[in-house]
């Protein structure tokens, strides 16, 4: 109690030094530390609360700035077409860019701003308009920025300059692009290569040769999709890429690639992969075989049918229906009376209809010899409203 | 003068389809969901709807269903929007949409739809 008395008299009469003296090594190393904490505690309020504000005016300011240069990008396509051709002079006087750039917001922020809303008008219009944007982007200079940005360390950095150059349509070195197709970065890799299919003409699928991981059932998407739209180009031999070694998504992709783009020239590669252990893939290469109507390979389909598990088996029914040939129909008609397996029947059925008119005498003989089952599976066939595979 | 009900919550989409459909003496009016759309059809006479399909409030495949729901007047309607899903847009044509145009879209293509909708709208009247 005295002591405590003491304290109380030292601290307000001042006299700190006899009472810290007083105080034991540790209470004072203690004391040292909280108000350090305390010190600290202030500072990153302090600091956090002039974050907030001038995120707040900066927000405030951009979205001023986003809609004065949505403003400038609706006049820029609206212009006349022999005005624009006038480049960087006009569009720095009329377009009044620079005025941009007086706005107090950092000038690489006007440019994020101004170049997202490129994209976002890109994404709304094609055409004339988009390439109106396209333009306006080059006579700005943005494309030499973004290209810069490839070059630094930070993955975010990288991605979004590709992000950006693949929207924009600015076609990128491929040796630049060559050294991000492998990169350890997901979407590094993702825009590296797409950038690479879209603007190459020779030899699109030339990066899938290199390439030993795997890619995502989305990249796989977005591949064909570019594929899709791509038109001067040319499909390169799909010899090395439909392989046994090969990695099983890229193989896939390039199943894909061949049933859409008619390859017959790889038919016997597909083939080749019909030993394959990988179920997914075997299945694959039968369906293949079927879209592209590959009636050489009826056969040998034939021939491996009795060992092969059960959704490899319903996958060669189908196939043998896509190939509108009459070889098989024996097969087919033992294959839909003899197997117990109502699945086997409903596949074997499809695939006798999907031979009509070639099967027209199988489908009769069947619809009066076979049994009441079978008769509903073959009118359950015969529906059109009902969707065959 | 045709007058066009333009619905779509993108200020930048709006804008620029405005100035260039008014460049091609066609009136537009804007609306920025399903909501306040119906409230600018009960209210004014329109030759065309355009609309996108996500919306805030009330969406397109909404708005389409109103305006179909309405029988007293026949107005096209073509839907813009960037939705891909072939259900999607198998929906809009049951709900009684005309015509629907994917987005990125060509200015030349829009406008020539436009004419074909209000040309074919000159014809059922007649």
């Amino acid at each position: 109690m005295w002591l405590h008395k003491e304290f109380l008299i030292s601290i307000l009469f001042g006299s700190w030094s006899f009472s810290w003296d007083s105080f034991p090594v540790f209470i004072k190393i203690c004391f040292i530390i909280s108000m350090l904490a305390l010190f600290g505690i202030v500072i990153a309020m302090v600091d956090i609360a002039v974050q907030r504000f001038s995120r707040k005016r900066l927000e405030k300011k951009t979205a001023l700035l986003s809609v004065r240069i949505n403003e400038l990008l609706t006049s820029a396509v609206m212009m006349e077409e022999p005005a624009m051709q006038k480049k960087i002079s006009f569009v720095k006087s009329d377009f009044t860019i620079d005025s941009l750039y007086d706005s107090g917001i950092p000038d690489k922020e006007v440019n994020k701003i101004l170049v997202t809303e490129m994209i976002r008008y890109r994404n709304y219009f094609s055409g004339q308009i988009a390439e109106r944007i396209r333009k306006l982007y080059l006579d700005l200079s943005l494309h030499k920025e973004a290209i810069n940005r490839l070059h630094k360390k930070n993955w975010e950095t990288k991605a979004a300059a590709l992000s950006e150059l693949f929207k924009m349509d600015i076609e990128v070195d491929p040796t630049d692009l060559l050294q991000l197709v492998d990169d350890k970065n997901r979407y590094i890799r993702e825009f590296a290569r797409l950038s690479l299919i879209k603007f190459t003409k020779a030899d699109p699928l030339q990066f899938l040769r290199d390439l030993s991981e795997p890619i995502s059932q989305w990249e796989e998407f977005e591949i064909f999709q570019l594929f899709q739209q791509k038109k001067d180009f040319t499909l390169s031999s799909l010899e090395g890429l439909i392989a046994l070694d090969k990695e099983p998504s890229i193989v896939s992709l390039c199943l894909k690639l061949a049933v859409h783009f008619k390859q017959e020239a790889a038919l016997s590669l597909i083939i080749n992969l019909i030993k394959t252990p990988n179920l997914k893939l075997r299945g694959e290469a039968i369906a293949c075989l079927g879209k592209l109507e590959a009636k050489d390979t009826e056969k040998e389909l034939v021939a491996i049918y009795p060992e092969q598990p059960h959704v490899i088996k319903l996958e060669i029914l189908t196939a043998l229906g896509r190939m509108q040939s009459r070889r098989c129909l024996d097969f087919l008609e033992k294959e839909f009376i003899s197997s117990s397996d109502f699945e086997i029947k409903k596949y074997a059925s499809d695939a006798i209809i999907k031979l009509y008119p070639l099967s027209k005498s199988t489908i009769d003989k069947l619809m009066l010899n076979a049994g009441i089952l079978n008769q509903k599976i073959l009118n359950h066939s015969l529906n059109p409203l009902i969707n065959a595979s | 003068m045709k007058h066009i009900l333009l619905v779509d919550n993108d200020v930048l989409f709006t804008k620029t389809i405005t100035s260039l459909l008014q460049k091609e003496h066609l009136d537009v009016s804007v609306a920025k969901d399903g909501k306040e759309a119906a409230i600018a059809l009960a209210a004014g006479d329109f030759d065309l709807v355009i609309t996108d399909l996500f919306m805030p409030y009330s969406n397109g495949f909404e708005l389409v269903n109103t305006i179909r729901q309405n029988k007293f007047t026949y107005i096209p309607i073509m839907v813009v929007s960037n939705v891909t899903k072939v259900q999607s847009i198998a929906n809009c044509f049951r709900l009684g949409a005309d015509i629907y145009l994917q987005k990125p879209l060509s200015f030349p293509l829009l406008l020539s739809e436009i004419k074909n909708l209000m040309l074919n709208q000159r014809n059922v009247a007649a």
